[in-house]
């Protein structure tokens, strides 16, 4: 992972701890949202929530996160996501650049 | 109480498969879903949240279904296998293909999974002949209403049915409340359920999601009606409180566990939702004693479907007795 990489993920571990408070805004459950939380058990993430997360994110970096369902729906934590995130960035870009080499 | 020392049998479950759900049913589901976030403010389609829930129906054989159960120490579960055929015309088999599918699945995991079958009583005849079959057959063993098809579970087109799971000792579990918005919710009462358990006293009348919709009518109803009983799926998104109050007035042993497989899905695990009932000691009130604990989590399921046996029993002594 480049420098730029370790930036880019720190931001986008940011957006996601961001976006979890915004779609969880009036639920109980902690008030600090760390990467380790578990956004089912401590943040009470129902459907709704996880899927306007997941709408947010989509609009916000431009990716079709609805392609990553299965593993969405398989995650625990919130850094899962970011995770995600990250990597259907990554998969975005390698498809430009094998769009552009063609 | 440990959570190792409780035996949990999940009395309510489907088959995660696309194959036993209309898609117009689970289109309505969707909208209604995408409505909800669009509430928010936040722009949705319901397209993306069908692909969303269609993800997570990828489990034809309940392999993965198996392995959350390890997981979450649930030993059997009753798989129920709804016809929607009959009112919803875009399902992409037929009743009978539904039937032989469960069928292998029975037999894919030898002793985890029990099976009701249901069967639109419009069908008539051929569909009573349908049920004696999957019963007597496949080793179906109960029968699943679903009143938002169009019928009520009184309706008399059904007392063939009811005849059938007398003679062998089978439950019938009957939807309750509110469900896809492609089918009318009228029919889901649970007072309509009320006059076919006055009329066939032996037979043993579950609620779904009793503890979840007309959650007080439920109450009332398995409070006075020795052969009415309750399961609680759809606990996972609903009010505490309705859950406790069955506990602390004494209805645990008409009260059965259950979870809607894979409806939840989205919300977490099998693991997850056991867990949030046996660690978290306020969904039972003080003064609940272990075995009601047990009753709720495993020994009245076992009642319920342990007579097809009995009656199996009794039969062939009658049997060997007249020989």
């Amino acid at each position: 992972m480049s420098l730029n990489d370790e930036k880019d993920m720190d931001d986008i571990q940011r957006t996601v701890c961001g976006l979890f408070r915004q779609v969880t805004s009036g639920a109980s459950g902690p008030t600090e949202i760390e990467l380790s939380t578990d956004f089912r058990d401590e943040l009470g993430v129902d459907s709704i929530a996880l899927l306007s997360l997941i709408f947010i994110l989509e609009q916000r970096f431009k990716l079709d996160m609805f392609a990553l369902s299965e593993r969405i729906a398989e995650s625990r934590v919130v850094d899962d996501i970011a995770s995600l995130v990250k990597q259907a960035i990554n998969a975005q870009q390698e498809g430009t650049r094998g769009g552009s080499r063609r | 109480m440990s959570e190792s020392s409780i035996e949990v049998i999940d009395f309510h479950c489907h088959i995660a498969s696309v194959d036993y759900f209309p898609k117009s049913f689970l289109e309505g589901m969707s909208e209604n879903i995408s409505r909800a976030i669009g509430a928010r403010g936040v722009p949705s389609s319901s397209t993306k949240v069908m692909q969303f829930i269609v993800a997570r129906m990828q489990d034809p054989l309940c392999d993965q279904l198996v392995m959350e159960m390890d997981e979450a120490g649930i030993h059997k579960a009753v798989l129920l296998l709804p016809d929607f055929t009959y009112a919803l015309k875009d399902c992409s088999l037929t009743i009978e293909e539904m039937i032989e599918r469960h069928r292998r699945v029975l037999e894919r995991h030898g002793g985890r999974f029990f099976s009701f079958v249901g069967v639109d009583p419009r069908w008539g005849r051929d569909g009573v002949t349908l049920f004696e079959k999957a019963v007597r057959d496949y080793g179906f063993r109960g029968l699943k209403l679903y009143p938002p098809c169009g019928y009520l579970p009184s309706d008399h087109s059904l007392y063939p049915f009811y005849e059938i799971c007398e003679q062998y000792g089978l439950p019938v579990l009957t939807h309750i409340g509110a469900t896809s918005p492609a089918l009318p919710f009228e029919h889901a009462q649970p007072r309509y359920v009320e006059r076919a358990a006055y009329e066939f006293p032996n037979i043993d009348f579950v609620l779904a999601h009793g503890s979840v919709h007309y959650a007080e009518e439920c109450r009332m109803l398995c409070s006075h009606r020795p052969n009415m009983y309750m399961d609680v799926s759809g606990y996972e998104i609903a009010d505490d409180a309705n859950l406790r109050a069955l506990f602390s007035r004494n209805l645990s042993h008409k009260v059965l566990f259950g979870t809607d497989w894979p409806i939840f899905r989205l919300q977490g695990s099998q693991a997850h939702w056991v867990r949030r009932l046996v660690r978290d000691e306020g969904m039972f009130p003080q003064g609940v004693l272990t075995p009601d604990k047990r009753g709720f989590f495993s020994e009245t399921a076992m009642r319920l479907l342990s007579k097809y046996e009995l009656r199996r029993e009794s039969s062939s002594d009658r049997k060997r007795l007249s020989e």
